[in-house]
């Protein structure tokens, strides 16, 4: 590179944090370029830090001027740095790793110093490459010509901010990278955390093509193909769930193309007054489908109305404050009891520690309640991790009892959830896992692993873990697979791990065993996961099950027991999720599942077989219903030759009213319109009792229909007598209740509706 | 130099000057609360740094799958509009632990 196009920057010291300017690394500088290429620059620029909180310290940025000659002689490239020129780009950064960040703000100094260069490798290749921009380099370049084959049109490399156009291929090229790696990582769209920002860049892409490149179908997961082969050798876990990662994607973006859809229907049902769409508008077509609002704009802007962008950001600070709320965690700073590092675990062999120290301890807020984390030198405890939960159990210091109530990992520290901090902080610690619990966690999680290879052996070696959860209680995982597993299979999957558990296989474990040698022997391993140079490899016989794993173990697999999956599904895309119990749930389980047996054949009365049995009963209700069908018939024929004689006049009407002995539904429907066969000016109203229940129903004529008597109305009115709700239509109307006591009455109530309604007719035609 | 080319060039020159390689770390951050996704090179080894880790190599150098999405490193609002900020990239890292300045602050 031309020493004329580069520029280095240092740090110019900081007041408010006591920081003095860098000349240290401004003189080393000035050895190997012109002393007016050193920039000093404010903290803003060149104090790095990686998040609130850290390893941070003073950088100095390697700058490179890119722009042409003439551009060059007329302005000093100088002034351009760190002036967002896009040809005046920062290319490395150095950074001298010096401070902590703590939680409090203050800077601590580290017990090392350290130093830590970063270069962009995307900016990078174009220097190099000598091309106008990151996007302009051979790393892109397949992902342009790609679209603009499928949908038809051009990218001219213009970086005008009214060329969606050209805007909308490099956000959904660069999109579509951050998306796949993610998932090739282990991390799937869903709608919190981590898995929610994958989703909402998806969604980002999607609305770009769908209204800036005007492609209504799945276009991200095509480019896929084209990830996998250009990190082939440098990143290959894309290529190698290829499948799976295209599956999700089309998924996600079928899904929301679908509600992107709806919410362009929404808004063409929409009427703003004043053509103005409101806050609140704006805020549901974002929360409801997921539409950003500068796409609501957009559509808002092509129907001539203008949005209510106040209101809008009115109802998303509420909604996002309220979520702040409840997630905001934070953390106090540790506490140093004791200088040392590497914590040592030794929880894979025992499960007590005599003679531990607390090293720190920190104090943590959350939703106003305060909980408490120890770090102790020597731990019994298994930190959550690998889908095994975390430990829990006791401490006993200096006479104080303190429970530990969960165990994570934060980076390479075991932390101890604990009720309270104890009195006294530097005394020696014994430490006590919860044995019991614990072992019931080593049987879900060896079960898994041999779940794990009964899953490959019987549905093939397409299945890969894609996630895991191990608990007291049971084991639930996660794995690549397209279609339902069938219960013949599942049959399969018991009887595997079943038979490997009577084989009672002893547990082989590798601990620190070289990865090239684990990889050798076939070990399963998983993607996302960070895998140091020395592994642990558990294995239960070398031909059936060996995985690299950190989590706790049987020590033969005959204590597992027994073993039953209790569930199968789909949780995503191209995912199953089995769940399944072991040991005493499982025997359990067995047991309640047998003794529902048992009173399943007590009820039925039988010591036999319970299946022909309930056959039979089957066989004969559907006889009996027969015969009450024809009964039925029978009876209302002769009920209707009786009632036809009961109708009273009123007013010219004919009106019946009347409690049924017997009667269903269907058969009341049948006879009242039996009943009223030949007549127009009627009114009937009938009461019965059915499975325990008071039912009521109304029929009028057509004539009186239409003169305002409603069917619909009366029953409404009258079936709150016996504590019932209904209604229906202004013929007919049927509703039930709950008080049979009541049904005389309600019927009563009915007919005394009509009378009236009849009454009044009559009277206001006189 | 193709991408590629120059990915290998510069894995194989800080190989040549005693760097032990390393792989990335996954892009999706799994132990550390303040962190969703790894958003530089050095957030593998945040442990070191802080002293709870002791250090095995003094020279690395990576190409570490870096997400600026969320947080203090929130590049996404740029993407598309300019034409050197990326929401997932890759960062090519040299990284030498216990020493000073002096180590990188030099033009070949």
């Amino acid at each position: 590179m031309d020493k004329s196009r580069i520029y280095v920057s240092v740090f110019g010291g900081d007041e408010a944090e006591g920081l003095e300017a860098d000349e240290e690394a401004a003189d080393l500088w000035k050895k190997w370029i012109a002393p007016d290429r050193v920039l000093y620059f404010d903290k803003k620029d060149n104090f790095w830090e990686m998040g609130d909180t850290g390893p941070c310290g003073p950088c100095s940025e390697i700058h490179v001027d890119l722009r042409p000659d003439s551009e060059r002689a007329q302005k000093d490239g100088a002034v351009l740095v760190n002036a967002d020129d896009p040809n005046v780009i920062e290319i490395w950064n150095l950074v001298f790793i010096q401070f902590n960040r703590k939680a409090d703000g203050k800077l601590v100094e580290l017990p090392a110093k350290h130093v830590d260069t970063g270069m962009g490798f995307e900016r990078l290749c174009r220097v190099v490459q000598g091309v106008a921009s990151n996007y302009d380099s051979d790393l892109f370049k397949p992902y342009f010509d790609f679209i603009s084959e499928a949908t038809g049109k051009k990218y001219t490399g213009s970086y005008d901010l009214n060329n969606k156009n050209d805007i909308a291929f490099r956000v959904v090229i660069d999109h579509i990278r951050a998306v796949t790696f993610c998932i090739a990582d282990g991390q799937l769209p869903s709608n919190n955390g981590a898995g929610y920002v994958i989703r909402r860049i998806l969604r980002r892409a999607a609305r770009y093509y769908f209204s800036f490149l005007d492609y209504k179908e799945p276009l991200l997961c095509q480019l896929i193909p084209i990830i996998g082969e250009s990190f082939g050798d440098i990143f290959p876990e894309v290529k190698a769930q290829l499948g799976l990662i295209e599956n999700v994607i089309r998924e996600e973006e079928k899904s929301f193309l679908r509600t992107l859809d709806l919410g362009l229907k929404r808004m063409d049902q929409l009427d703003p007054a004043d053509k103005n769409l409101g806050g609140q508008l704006v805020f549901e077509l974002y929360d409801t489908f997921g539409f950003p609002v500068d796409l609501t704009r957009l559509i808002a802007t092509e129907k001539g109305w203008t949005i209510d962008e106040a209101g809008f950001n009115a109802a998303l600070q509420i909604q996002k404050e309220r979520s702040r709320a409840d997630a905001q965690k934070s953390y106090g700073d540790w506490m140093i009891v004791r200088e040392g590092s590497d914590v040592q675990f030794i929880g894979y062999d025992q499960l007590q520690a005599e003679n531990s120290y607390i090293l720190r301890t920190r104090t943590l807020q959350q939703k106003g309640k305060e909980s408490y984390q120890i770090v102790l030198d020597v731990t019994p405890f298994y930190p959550e991790g690998g889908g095994q939960v975390g430990d829990t159990g006791y401490l006993e210091i200096d006479g104080e009892r303190i429970t530990v109530l969960n165990t994570m990992k934060e980076n390479d520290l075991v932390l101890h959830f604990v009720d309270k901090l104890p009195e006294t902080l530097d005394a020696p610690v014994k430490a006590f896992v919860d044995s019991n619990r614990r072992a019931f966690i080593e049987y879900n999680h060896s079960a898994t692993h041999l779940m794990h290879a009964a899953l490959r052996q019987v549905l093939g070696t397409h299945v890969q873990q894609k996630g895991s959860l191990v608990n007291e209680s049971y084991l639930r995982f996660d794995f690549s697979h397209f279609q339902k597993v069938e219960p013949a299979d599942l049959r399969k999957i018991e009887n595997i791990v079943n038979e490997a558990i009577r084989r009672d296989i002893p547990r082989r474990e590798a601990r620190n065993l070289p990865v090239e040698q684990a990889k050798a022997a076939g070990a399963m391993m998983l993607f996302g996961e960070k895998y140091g140079e020395e592994v642990r490899m558990i294995t239960f016989d070398p031909d059936f099950s060996i995985e690299l794993c950190g989590g706790c173990h049987v020590n033969s697999t005959g204590q597992i027991g027994y073993f039953k999956i209790i569930s199968e599904g789909a949780i995503a895309a191209g995912v199953r999720r089995i769940e399944a119990i072991t040991a005493l749930e499982a025997e359990h389980w067995v047991q309640s599942q047998l003794d529902q047996l048992d009173e399943l054949k007590e009820a039925l009365k039988t010591s036999g077989d319970p299946v022909k049995a309930v056959l039979k009963l089957q066989e004969d209700l559907k006889l009996h219903k027969k015969q009450v069908d024809e009964l039925m018939i029978a009876q209302v024929a002769s009920l209707q030759h009786e009632l036809k004689h009961e109708f009273v006049m009123h007013e010219g009407i004919a009106v019946l009213g009347k409690v049924l002995p017997f009667g269903d539904h269907k058969s009341i429907k049948n006879l009242a319109h039996q009943l009223s066969q030949n007549q127009s000016s009627y009114a009937i109203v009938f009461g019965w009792i059915d499975s325990d229940k008071p039912q009521l129903v109304v029929q009028v004529g057509e004539s009186l229909a239409k003169a305002g008597v409603h069917a619909g109305n009366i029953v409404k009115e009258s079936v709150k007598i016996m504590n019932g709700g209904g209604g229906g239509q202004p013929f007919y109307a049927t509703a039930g209740g709950s008080d049979t006591s009541k049904l005389e009455e309600t019927v009563k109530h009915a007919l005394s509706l009509i009378e009236k309604s009849i009454q009044s007719l009559s009277n206001s035609d006189k | 130099m193709n991408s590629k080319e120059i990915r290998s060039a510069y894995l194989e020159f800080f190989e040549s000057k005693l760097h032990k390689i390393v792989p990335s770390a996954p892009i999706v951050n799994k132990n550390d609360p303040t962190l969703m996704f790894t958003n530089a090179g050095m957030n593998q080894f945040k442990d070191l740094f802080l002293g709870n880790k002791s250090i095995q190599y003094h020279r690395v150098a990576d190409t570490q799958k870096c997400l600026r999405v969320s947080g203090k490193h929130n590049d996404l609002e740029d993407v598309g509009i300019d034409g050197y900020h990326h929401t997932m990239f890759e960062m090519l890292g040299k990284l030498v632990f216990w020493r000073s300045r002096q180590s990188c602050c030099r033009l070949l």
